[in-house]
């Protein structure tokens, strides 16, 4: 197993570890933190497969796509850290409110 | 010269949103003129490239090129979703100062918002690569969570938060998706893409595209489409389009809430939208271009952001 294929393999794993959290986890850091781990799973696979190139050389293209992820990443995390405050400030929880409880 | 600066029009509608979000965030008491001035001028240079194009037009921006930089795209369909925008968010501007003028402090976040999604949206619609979709969707979900979340009340938030986790999820998907289309092709160029594409066979499971129609639309004419795909493809988005049809349809009449029927009735148009995606797919003819397309297409749940941000979170995109 190359080393390329060994970290493609760790981000699908990470990427489906955090799907999971996602789906089953009702705290909402947890959630905040599943899509993280998703995110850092993708990256993970756009450097393995940078490394893949016929030249042997790796791209620079994918390394400069996992750059613009870390920057969209931090930013929506912010978002979504001052929205999970609010929700707590405003029901007391950190779980999404039920919209039938209107 | 009358090149030059037939050249730029695309460029200036990605930057007066983005100057009018700036200037209304540090002019905040002028907030409501700036953004009205703003989307009036968007309007006028929509209206202006729809005159001024007489064909597909590509921009570099930075003259950096296609492998290397950034381009901007603006064909036909660009150019509906382009002056549909602008019509409905000059309606939208309008509508919203007169709303505000008796809730200075909402407006002062709207405005910024407001225009900030305009800017992706147009961004969105000129985008020449697989990529730029990614990262002009990002900024369209981020603001119009934001927007969502105006009301402050514990239905808009949660409907803030649960928007934001699904739109996150979709675009992650999606990146996935560009990052196995960039390995296979070795580009992010969507023509580029649509040619290598065509050259070999391929299985595009792996393609995820968030439910925003244009991008699906954009994809599939440039690179599925002329793959002329078994009928496994196109069948499954005539299903898609069939249920989302139905449902939409039985979710409507169910529905007591004005907000929540329109809603719902836009998963429905959307439906039948897709449908007839797959329909001319399959008959691999480019019917689809026409204009009856534009009254079928709700842009985007845009007045969607606007309203959900205003009223209630459960008006959200489809």
């Amino acid at each position: 197993m190359s080393a390329a294929l060994l970290y493609a393999v760790t981000g699908l794993g990470l990427f489906s570890l955090g799907l999971y959290a996602l789906i089953v986890r009702a705290h909402l850091l947890r959630k905040i933190l599943a899509l993280n781990i998703m995110g850092s799973g993708i990256f993970l696979v756009l450097i393995a497969l940078a490394d893949r190139t016929p030249t042997g050389l790796p791209d620079p293209v994918p390394h400069a796509m996992v750059i613009t992820g870390i920057v969209v990443a931090v930013a929506a995390t912010a978002l979504a850290l001052v929205l999970l405050r609010r929700v707590v400030e405003t029901t007391g929880q950190p779980r999404l409110p039920d919209p039938d409880d209107e | 010269m009358d090149a030059e600066r037939l050249s730029l029009l695309p460029v200036l509608l990605i930057l007066l949103p983005l100057i009018g979000a700036l200037l209304s965030f540090v002019f905040r008491r002028q907030a409501a003129g700036l953004g009205i001035a703003t989307a009036v001028a968007i309007f006028v240079t929509a209206i202006a490239l729809v005159f001024s194009l007489t064909q597909p037009q590509r921009y570099p921006v930075g003259g950096w090129g296609a492998p290397l930089g950034i381009d901007l795209v603006v064909d036909g369909l660009s150019l509906v979703m382009l002056l549909m925008t602008a019509t409905v968010g000059l309606g939208i501007s309008l509508y919203a100062g007169g709303y505000f003028h008796s809730r200075p402090q909402l407006a002062r976040a709207f405005w910024p918002l407001w225009l900030g999604l305009w800017t992706a949206l147009n961004g969105l619609f000129l985008a020449a690569d697989i990529f730029n979709l990614y990262v002009t969707l990002e900024l369209l979900g981020l603001s119009a969570v934001a927007l969502a979340a105006l009301g402050g009340s514990t239905a808009a938030l949660g409907g803030a938060m649960r928007y934001l986790l699904v739109s996150l999820l979709g675009s992650l998907l999606y990146l996935l998706g560009v990052a196995l289309l960039y390995h296979a092709f070795g580009s992010v160029d969507i023509a580029l893409l649509g040619e290598r594409a065509s050259a070999q066979p391929v299985t595009l499971a792996a393609l995820v595209v968030k439910a925003s129609f244009y991008i699906l639309l954009r994809l599939w004419l440039a690179i599925f489409e002329p793959l002329a795909p078994e009928w496994g493809i196109t069948a499954l988005l005539g299903l898609l389009g069939g249920l989302a049809v139905l449902w939409g349809a039985m979710q409507a009449l169910r529905q007591t809430r004005l907000k929540l029927l329109i809603a719902y009735s836009t998963v429905a148009q959307l439906g039948v939208s897709v449908s007839r995606l797959s329909a001319c797919g399959r008959c691999r003819s480019r019917c689809l271009a026409g204009g009856d397309l534009s009254g079928a297409l709700p842009c985007p749940g845009q007045g969607g952001h606007v309203h959900g941000g205003r009223e209630h979170p459960a008006f959200r995109r489809p």
